[in-house]
């Protein structure tokens, strides 16, 4: 154990701690922007700069490990300074459309604007205005309201393991984007949008939102994903009744807010005229498209007599069953014992295998 | 003259040495402004600074991106006069440039905005213009980098790693050298002595991160993959030699696309790496991957065939419009003791021993042996002779430990084998009977004044004379040159030291087209400075070869005078707090490595790789020469 002071009150943690995380022990609060507690720390933003006694320079405390009799000061003047110095220059280059911004209510840059009580950038940086990318389904990527946080480079890599985006270009023009300049599809992006997730600002939003409601207008909703059986705990954000976007629920226990593209981007079926909502049952001879609405009991009841039928007729092993990925473990495993237990075959398969 | 750089001992620096002869008016750089010529424009030389600042930033950290940028534009308001709003603007911004940055770059190019802002109304009064218009040259170096002989990226493959950028970063590196896998096991990393993180706790393990990249590699199941142009119509090239220079330089040649024949008078390529260093410090599957991935470009290595005896130097100068000698130094040097040339059976000079060892021919055996010499050769002959089952190794050294040429690590590894050191003694006779070796006579030293090497001189103490029993004997305190295949060959100048004499820059021998480099030219030295001579043997061949001329470039230069003006300051004051300790690579334990000749060092995991170059304080560092 590694024993500091931070403000003024001792902590002891486990030696590779970082400072970040030893004053979030207890309660400190240090501004982050490029600080994903998921993601390994790089110290790029520089807002959680904080002052180490006998040292000249102050330290980013997202990447820098404790050290024994290490003398932290999370707020000094000169630290709240720099911190409001360093927004104002985010603020320089980044367009001041928060008004219409969809990541409005939902901005890391806004909230720690907000917090340092920056009212606007102090200058304004010279920089070219670059083309909103609306080149694939998906993902709205608007780069000038990148602030180069990197999450979006290191989501790919750390925990998609795709390393489709890197950070291109040098200086001011310095911005997140595609190993392959044609777009994401040529960078190989699988469409997971876990970047969008992580993207503290605007930059990357999702494209069926868009212009479908503001943050605080949406309500959310806790749900899980129906497209297999891993149970992603997803968000959805509702308005009218009508799910206008999902992000993942940050559940440590199954997908840590991660998602796939069919959970993430895969949602227009739920308000689909097309999609079954209550069980239907064949009137007529088949092929003929006729249907009427039944209850589930009157549905399940015709499906029991007419397996029973079958079986008493041709024996069980004129019956196969076959089960879902969509399903859990639990229900795919009922459904074999109800093959095997209860109709007696072994003619058992799964979709997955297919 | 104006200067307001100051070094760590807090001494203005005002030395401005010229450019391949040519005089700076003005340097601006990383520790302010040294102005010679007061006709200097100077806010028009700033703006330049920022300008070259900004196309070297990565943009990864605010203050750098935005702020260096910031200062650009507030500079080229003040060109409209002198508005002191808008310098207390740009001091405030400077200040967070400096004290925020994420690395040296950034934190360093803010000194030049404040100095001219502290002396504003002495800069503000020069008369601008006066000497003419002005010519810049921005020029960027790192410590570490500057001090890597083959001056590899380092900074840059630091932070590739840190960023999970492997397959750059390895890219990064082969820039430089073929040899990732090599240099990262068996590197001295002169680098490490001028990494500032060690100024603040410890230095980055750089050798350590070569190494672990270039496994990270092999890892994954794929072999050492090299870029570049491959044969084409370019002339063909002959190489003398496949040790680390004559590979570096075929490697070279090979992605300019020259088609290069090197010839290697042993049945193995590596030259000293091959047999010289013991594979239980470079295993020989690492080395000989990376000699086929140079093959793959091309290049062909004629095996078994010496020059002078199965082709004839005059016979390549006909054939091959360049030739490289890279031939090493495979030869002992003698101690100079009676006995020594008697043919003792257990009497085996140092270089020999190893080569035998590890080409597979026969090494005389018993229970004892002793070396004799401080050098990695000396300590690699007592460390191979634990491996091959000698129950005693003793280690004979004429002055005492802080003086062994030797790596620090080397040594505290042959202690920890059981190597039995015998500090300030001598050998000065050795006992035989019936032809064979019996022991040594052997003399203590005690050290006198200092010699030309700045060591102290070790003379003998009459009267403490001693006999010292072992069966083999083996002398390692020198390397020399076969320069016999040369016999005959006008105009190629031998040194004092029996090394070939060469263009220090250039390599260029008084031959035109024959060209020189590695130990053959440096004398017994490392890997890393057999690469750099390589790499730049190739660059005066591919001049030779297109223009006919060879002559110092534009970074040989630059390197000359970086090196004159200096980019590391061993008592800088870094200012950050220290207690992050260096990650250590994993190592077998004694017991498990004595069992045969295994790798000893395991290298870093993919956390403690990772995690290492967190470390790395990115000392880039931008300055703008001004003409």
């Amino acid at each position: 154990m590694v024993t500091l002071t931070i403000d003024g009150r001792q902590v002891a943690v486990p030696e590779g701690t970082t400072i970040l995380e030893a004053a979030r022990r207890l309660d400190i609060r240090i501004p982050t922007l490029c600080y994903h507690p998921l993601l390994r720390p790089l110290g790029y933003c520089r807002l959680c700069l904080v002052a180490v006694e006998g040292a000249g320079k102050p330290v980013t405390a997202c990447n820098t490990p404790v050290a024994e009799g290490m003398v932290v000061h999370t707020s000094t003047p000169e630290i709240e300074e720099w911190r409001k110095g360093i927004i104002e220059m985010l603020l320089s280059q980044h367009p001041a459309d928060c008004l219409t911004c969809e990541k409005a209510g939902d901005c890391d840059l806004q909230d720690c604007a907000y917090q340092a009580g920056v009212k606007g950038p102090a200058w304004k940086a010279e920089v070219a205005s670059l083309p909103v990318l609306r080149d694939n389904p998906f993902i709205v990527r608007d780069y000038n309201k990148c602030i180069v946080c990197g999450r979006c480079v290191r989501v790919c890599l750390e925990v998609q393991g795709n390393a489709a985006l890197e950070l291109v270009g040098r200086g001011i023009e310095t911005k997140a984007g595609t190993v392959d300049p044609a777009g994401l599809k040529e960078a190989g992006c699988v469409f997971c949008g876990n970047c969008l997730q992580v993207c503290p600002v605007g930059a990357l939003t999702e494209r069926a939102g868009e212009g479908r409601g503001r943050e605080w207008e949406l309500k959310k909703v806790r749900s899980i994903c129906s497209y297999c059986g891993v149970g992603c705990n997803l968000t959805l954000y509702v308005k009218d009744g009508k799910v206008v976007k999902v992000k993942g629920y940050e559940n440590p226990e199954v997908n840590n807010g991660w998602l796939c593209v069919k959970g993430r981007f895969g949602f227009d079926y739920i308000h689909s005229p097309d999609r079954l909502t209550k069980p239907l049952i064949r009137e007529g001879a088949r092929g003929s498209g006729n249907f009427r609405e039944a209850t589930w009991e009157e549905a399940l009841d015709l499906v029991a007599r007419e397996l029973r039928e079958i079986k008493e007729s041709h024996g069980p092993d004129v019956l196969g069953f076959l089960c879902s990925a969509k399903c859990t473990n639990e229900e795919n495993y009922l459904l074999q014992k109800l093959a095997r237990g209860v109709m007696g075959t072994n003619n058992v398969d799964h979709c997955a295998r297919l | 003259m104006l200067s307001t750089w100051r070094s760590g001992s807090n001494a203005y620096k005002t030395s401005l040495p010229p450019l391949g002869g040519r005089p700076l008016r003005a340097f601006i750089g990383w520790g302010g402004i040294i102005l010679k010529d007061a006709g200097v424009d100077l806010l028009a030389a700033l703006k330049e600074y920022y300008r070259a600042v900004q196309r070297e930033s990565c943009g990864r950290c605010v203050p750098c991106r935005v702020g260096t940028k910031l200062i650009l534009q507030i500079l080229e308001k003040l060109s409209e006069g002198d508005q002191s709003a808008l310098r207390r603007q740009l001091k405030s911004i400077a200040l967070l440039v400096q004290q925020g940055s994420k690395c040296e770059l950034g934190q360093s190019a803010a000194k030049p905005a404040l100095d001219f802002l502290d002396n504003f109304d002495r800069l503000a009064s020069s008369a601008p213009g006066e000497g003419g218009p002005a010519e810049y040259k921005a020029v960027v170096a790192a410590p570490c980098m500057q001090r890597c002989p083959a001056h590899l990226d380092i900074p840059r493959y630091m932070e590739c790693t840190q960023e999970v950028r492997f397959r750059e970063g390895l890219d990064v590196i082969r820039e430089s050298t073929a040899l990732a896998g090599v240099l990262g096991r068996v590197c001295v990393h002169p680098c490490e002595d001028h990494c500032r993180r060690g100024l603040v706790d410890e230095p980055l393990a750089i050798r350590g991160i070569k190494r672990f990249l270039a496994d990270y590699e092999l890892g994954r199941g794929r072999r050492p993959r090299l870029d570049g142009a491959r044969m084409n119509g370019r002339p063909p090239v002959a190489v003398i030699g496949a040790g680390p220079a004559g590979l570096s330089c075929a490697y070279q040649l090979a992605r300019r696309g020259y088609k290069v024949t090197v010839y290697e008078a042993l049945p193995v390529a590596g030259g000293m790496l091959a047999v010289g260093i013991p594979p239980y410090r470079l295993p020989r599957d690492i080395l000989q991957g990376e000699i086929e991935a140079i093959k793959e470009l091309g290049v062909d290595i004629q095996y078994n065939t010496r020059v002078g005896r199965e082709i004839s130097f005059k016979e390549l100068l006909q054939s091959y419009r360049a030739v490289f000698i890279a031939t090493g130094l495979h030869e002992s040097a003698r101690m100079g003791v009676e006995g020594e040339t008697a043919g003792y059976e257990g009497f085996v000079p140092g270089v020999k021993y190893l080569r035998n060892l590890n080409l597979g021919l026969p090494v005389p055996r018993g229970k004892s042996i002793a070396v004799v010499g401080g050098g990695n050769v000396a300590m690699d002959c007592a460390r191979s002779s634990v491996r091959l089952g000698f129950e005693e190794v003793y280690l004979l050294y004429r002055r005492s430990r802080a003086e062994m040429p030797a790596n620090e690590c080397e040594v505290r590894d042959a202690e920890a084998e059981g190597v039995k050191f015998y500090f300030q003694v001598n050998p000065v006779r050795i006992v035989a009977e019936d032809g064979k070796v019996k022991g040594v006579e052997c003399v203590r030293m005690e050290l006198g004044e200092p010699d030309a090497s700045g060591r102290r001189r070790p003379v003998p103490v009459p009267g403490s004379e001693f006999f010292l029993s072992c069966e083999v004997l083996v002398p390692a305190i020198g390397q020399v040159a076969d320069l016999s295949f040369l016999d005959g060959m006008e105009g190629l100048e031998v040194t004092k030291g029996g090394t070939l004499a060469v263009d220090p820059v250039t390599l260029a021998t008084k031959v035109p087209g024959v060209f020189a480099g590695g130990d053959i030219v440096l004398g017994p030295r490392t890997v890393v400075e057999a690469v750099a001579q390589g790499n730049r043997a190739a660059l005066s061949i591919d001049q030779y070869l297109t223009s006919g001329k060879v002559k110092a470039g534009p970074q040989d230069l630059v390197d000359a005078w970086l090196k004159e003006f200096g980019v590391f300051d061993a008592v800088e004051e870094v200012g950050l707090p220290s207690g992050w300790p260096r990650k250590e690579e994993k190592a077998a334990p004694v017991e498990e490595r004595l069992q045969d000749f295994r790798e000893v060092e395991l290298g870093f995991d993919f956390d403690d790789g990772v995690a290492e170059t967190a470390r790395c304080l990115r000392c880039y560092r931008v300055g703008l020469m001004v003409f």
